[in-house]
């Protein structure tokens, strides 16, 4: 995978170059909007890093250009202004999505990786959260690679939950969701699941969170926030 | 301060008053000399009359007195008249004895005018020497007295008519004042009510051609006052953006270098924990940086019009539950419950999203990092009439009823030691909310645990 870092300060494009070479990236730098519009001229990158605030040639410019020339490249935009209305805006001249200074290399690199499996063309069929993972394709959900033994209700339930990880699901919609299994589910009945779902992806770093009066949250819990 | 239309009311009005109580004055005096002189007519005419029918029969002097020489002084102010005729040697020929003689000599078609007492009345009295009939140089002196009343009701009368003429004179005055001021300031007045009318903080420039000339000074400052404010604001917002840069660069460039640090492997356990540590600092370093920021953002939009604050609308719950949802890692950790009571789901607002957000983050991080041990944090969002309430109670250690205020102060810290507070929290909440027009409060929730926060929005047109 090749990637093009715009990013006028020396020292964070260095070491973030140093970063994703070591998770296997190769990495061009360009230091001015200049240096990068010269480097898109002849060469093709899987994805670009791209800051705002450069010297001459913005990069707002810069995307502009890329779009209007039909380069469809997904560029991820790191810049350290972070208003909504910068998101919203940047979002809408082209940008794929947007991560503010400063950020974690594994924020930036699950970022990376979701953009360049969209480009791909295949949506990925295996969803990840922490060292949990669920392959739609196969259904089984594997926890540091090893198989989760879950029972249908269970499997069910957590299905829900990782399609809309980060995201709260009611209680309703989970229960909704077990009614195909042919009976309905009473609250308590979804608290044991959750209560077991919990043992069983202990060690994933997932965790199912609840918030009481919303529903529950299946998110992945950096070890040192 | 001064009005202006007193001070020219003041000016014009009075100097008219002094005018006109001088000509007043004047005429006062002069209308006693025209009443005197018109008095002394008619007794000369009276006299006159009066001696020409004085005539010699049979060795005496006859008078009798024609109806004409006392109708002269028939007035509606009902005068009594006297009259005598004397000879030379001071003997009443005619007339009434009351009227004393005339002591002084008189040349022949001379007369004296004097003022007397006759019968406890005032008269005017004239004594008028004529020759007597059938002698050749001795004359006699006809005297007719007239009471006062006609003089004084003359007095009167022509002093009345003067005033009237004056107190129409004022009249006009004033009533052209007020025209006057009408017109004159109206432009004055009119220009008062837009700079009333703007809003507060406006950067808009004043219109130079919509008031008057005498004003363009004053335009012309104001104007200037609102071009240096602008720039100082447009300069003070690019030196937040830029210190903003520099500082999350750094922070990006640090953090870059812890990330590579961890996974460089054969770290021993200090050195994994210096870079858990220096981690942990960038992340509230940064959070710090965040706050400043929209402190400084709600600080501009404090500067800018209402209007511009209130046109995009928030659903408040969708705010309220992206917010947990980004909060529940962090509550988790802290083995925070999180939660809502009733959340009414269909209550918008015209507020920027970005500030409700702030408001709303802020609140719940608060209650969280204040969390001695295990608790709940509980939301609630209720309509209240023409507001709505947000109410966010914490069963943590509460703050006491005497640090309320301060709690809103910037940089304000209620427990020193606690690194993990930037003491910008409620400060944040408390400028958001004064924004947005918002009450907030704080108070020990129903079951005397804890703090509650109550944040009343006013739902407006929304």
């Amino acid at each position: 995978m090749k990637l093009l870092l715009v990013e006028d300060n020396r020292e964070l494009s260095s070491w973030l170059t140093r970063l994703l070479n070591q998770s296997g990236y190769a990495v061009e730098q360009a230091f001015t909007g200049e240096a990068a519009d010269t480097l898109l001229m002849t060469q093709t990158y899987d994805a670009i890093l791209l800051d705002l605030t450069l010297p001459g040639l913005k990069g707002q410019t810069l995307l502009r250009r890329l779009r209007e020339k039909n380069d469809e490249v997904p560029v991820l935009i790191i810049s350290a202004q972070d208003s909504l209305q910068a998101i919203i805006d940047h979002l809408n001249l082209g940008a794929d999505d947007y991560l503010a200074k400063p950020f974690d290399i594994q924020e930036l690199e699950a970022r990376l990786r979701s953009l360049l499996r969209r480009a791909s063309g295949k949506t990925n069929p295996v969803l990840l959260c922490g060292a949990l993972s669920y392959d739609s394709n196969s259904k089984i959900f594997r926890s540091h690679g090893n198989d989760l033994n879950l029972t249908p209700r269970e499997h069910a339930v957590l299905e829900a939950l990782i399609r809309k990880s980060g995201k709260t699901v009611s209680k309703k919609e989970l229960a909704d969701g077990l009614v195909t299994l042919n009976d309905a589910v009473s609250p308590k009945a979804l608290e044991i699941y959750i209560v077991r779902l919990r043992k069983k992806i202990e060690n994933s770093g997932a965790q199912i969170i609840t918030l009481r009066g919303l529903g529950y949250m299946l998110t992945y819990l950096a070890e040192s926030v | 301060m001064q009005s202006l239309k007193k001070r020219l009311a003041i000016w014009v009005f009075l100097p008219t008053l002094l005018i006109s109580v001088t000509d007043l004055l004047i005429t006062y005096l002069h209308t006693d000399e025209v009443a005197t002189l018109v008095q002394q007519q008619l007794l000369k005419g009276s006299a006159k009359i009066i001696s020409e029918q004085l005539a010699f029969v049979d060795g005496g002097y006859e008078l009798s007195v024609p109806p004409a020489a006392l109708e002269l002084f028939a007035t509606k102010y009902q005068d009594r008249v006297f009259y005598s005729v004397r000879s030379p040697k001071g003997m009443l020929i005619a007339g009434t004895e009351d009227l004393a003689p005339y002591e002084e000599k008189l040349q022949i078609e001379q007369e004296k005018y004097y003022s007397t007492t006759l019968r406890d009345e005032r008269v005017r009295v004239i004594a008028y020497a004529h020759t007597l009939p059938n002698t050749s140089n001795d004359y006699a002196v006809t005297q007719v007295a007239q009471t006062m009343n006609s003089h004084d009701g003359f007095k009167r009368d022509l002093f009345w008519l003067t005033m009237r003429e004056h107190l129409v004179l004022l009249t006009m005055v004033v009533i052209g004042l007020v025209i006057a001021f009408r017109w004159t300031l109206s432009p004055v007045k009119s220009f008062g009510e837009r700079l009333a009318r703007r809003k507060p903080g406006s950067l808009e420039k004043l219109d130079e051609n919509s008031a008057p000339e005498e004003l363009a000074p004053v335009i012309h400052s104001m104007n200037d006052y609102v071009a240096e404010l602008d720039k100082t604001l447009t300069s003070y917002e690019q030196f937040v953006a830029n210190t903003a840069h520099h500082l999350r660069t750094s922070f990006a460039i640090l953090t870059s270098q812890v990330n590579y640090g961890m996974r460089s492997g054969d770290l021993n356990q200090t050195q994994t924990e210096l870079l858990n540590a220096i981690q942990k600092t960038i992340l509230q370093g940064t959070k710090v940086i965040n706050q400043l920021l929209v402190l400084a953002a709600v600080e501009q939009n404090k500067q800018q019009a209402h209007s511009r604050l209130a046109s995009t609308k928030v659903n408040l719950a969708e705010v309220i539950t992206s917010v947990m949802e980004e909060l529940a890692p962090l509550a988790q950790q802290k083995q925070v419950e999180l939660g809502v009571n009733v959340v009414e789901d269909d209550i918008v607002i015209a507020a920027p999203i970005y500030l409700i957000r702030e408001v709303v983050a802020s609140l719940i991080d608060n209650s969280i990092q204040h969390m001695q041990q295990a608790g709940v944090v509980s939301l609630s969002l209720q309509r209240q009439g023409a507001h709505c309430l947000l109410s966010v109670v914490d069963n943590g250690q509460g703050i006491p009823p005497a640090e309320r205020q301060k709690v809103f102060a910037r940089f304000y810290r209620l427990d020193e030691s606690k690194p993990n507070s930037s003491g910008l929290g409620l400060a944040i909440v408390k400028e958001i909310c004064d924004t947005l027009l918002a009450d907030v409060s704080l108070r020990t929730p129903k079951n005397g645990i804890g703090l509650q926060v109550d944040i009343l929005f006013p739902l407006g047109g929304a």
